[in-house]
């Protein structure tokens, strides 16, 4: 008899081979995904940054110049006017302040974070955008600090942003 | 009972090895990159706990106490840059003449490098266990590679301060220690 597998014989195999291929799958991609969004935590070291740099914008900016609109932008390098810092002035602590610390840009938002839509962010910068949407909100009255600081990049010339955030304000 | 007594062909039994070779190669490549992810992950966090540790251990004393100033520790008239004297403006409980003064030392002993931030008996006087307590001193992981011309590192901007050791590991992970601190 040189009947050899039959159809069904093969077919069983496969599917049996596929479930447990999808299984193994959907475990190994879980535990990425799990990586990916660790690796998106604030870090101890951004989050004492900025825990200096809430301590110093709570002491100069007041609730009234933030609390009417759905983010407040303090300061961001990327527009000219409006850089946190600059290289050719000394002496002044705001600017050495976020000189020293790196600060890229600050922005105070809604700490319900769920009530921004991806249309308030376009103005954002795109790892900014995915910081604020990896951000796990509770629906809240109160306000988060949102620093940006560069970070070097031994490999290639292009910077490396990192990001962290706090409560803000007397509603913190 | 009637049994087919003729088994697998030879072209059956290679094709069945020929298919359980595939995906265990397939499984063995998964295995093995979810081991290294592991590995990776398990040396990170115990880097983020000793960084996490002395930030925090540094952070609260800044904080509650106000730096007063921070320098390289002097020894035989030369910095050493292995320990840096932290001077801070609240002054110690049981001598209100002395500041609370620690130090933020690295050293090698025993074959491993240990990261300790404490009080010391050549700036503080009669340390009491209270004060004993609040030391810290945590093993540095094996495989670390350290700055060897200097393991701790002080810039200054104005008031600004920043205190750091650098530290890689064998893979070029950079797990730098960074603290910041205003001298009040």
């Amino acid at each position: 008899m040189k009947k050899g597998f039959i159809l069904l014989e093969t077919i069983v195999v496969i599917m049996v081979l596929c479930v447990i291929l999808v299984m193994l799958y959907s475990s190994y991609s879980n535990l990425l995904v799990k990586v990916k969004k660790k690796s998106l935590y604030d870090n101890t070291e951004y989050i004492y940054k900025t825990n200096i740099v809430r301590n110093y914008l709570e002491s100069v900016i007041p609730e009234s110049e933030y609390n009417s609109s759905l983010y407040y932008v303090v300061c961001r390098n990327s527009i000219d006017n409006n850089k946190c810092y600059s290289d050719n002035i000394t002496g002044n602590y705001e600017n050495d302040l976020f000189k020293f610390l790196k600060v890229e840009a600050v922005y105070i938002m809604l700490w319900d974070t769920n009530s921004i839509n991806s249309n308030d962010l376009t103005g954002f910068e795109a790892t900014t955008q995915n910081y604020i949407k990896s951000l796990d909100p509770t629906n809240e009255s109160a306000f988060r600090i949102v620093v940006m600081y560069e970070e070097e990049n031994n490999e290639t010339d292009i910077p490396i942003y990192e990001y962290a955030s706090l409560r803000f304000g007397s509603r913190g | 009972m009637r049994l087919n007594k003729k088994g697998m062909s030879m072209v059956e039994i290679i094709v069945s090895i020929v298919l359980i070779s595939i995906v265990l190669i397939f499984l063995m490549t998964l295995f093995l990159k979810v081991r290294t992810t592991y590995n990776q992950s398990k040396i990170q966090a115990d880097y983020d706990i000793l960084v996490s540790n002395i930030i925090k251990a540094i952070g609260n004393d800044i904080e509650n106490y106000g730096l007063k100033s921070a320098e390289y520790e002097i020894v035989n008239g030369k910095e050493n840059t292995d320990a840096i004297v932290l001077e801070f403006n609240t002054f110690r409980t049981t001598n209100l003449s002395e500041n609370i003064t620690k130090v933020l030392r690295v050293y090698f002993e025993n074959n491993k490098f240990y990261i300790s931030y404490s009080y010391e008996a050549g700036y503080t006087e009669n340390i009491t266990s209270t004060e004993r307590v609040t030391n810290v001193v945590r093993e540095v992981p094996d495989d670390v590679i350290l700055d060897r011309d200097g393991y701790v590192k002080l810039e200054k901007l104005n008031n600004f301060v920043e205190i750091k050791v650098p530290m890689s590991d064998k893979n070029g992970n950079i797990y730098d220690i960074n603290i910041y601190g205003i001298i009040e």
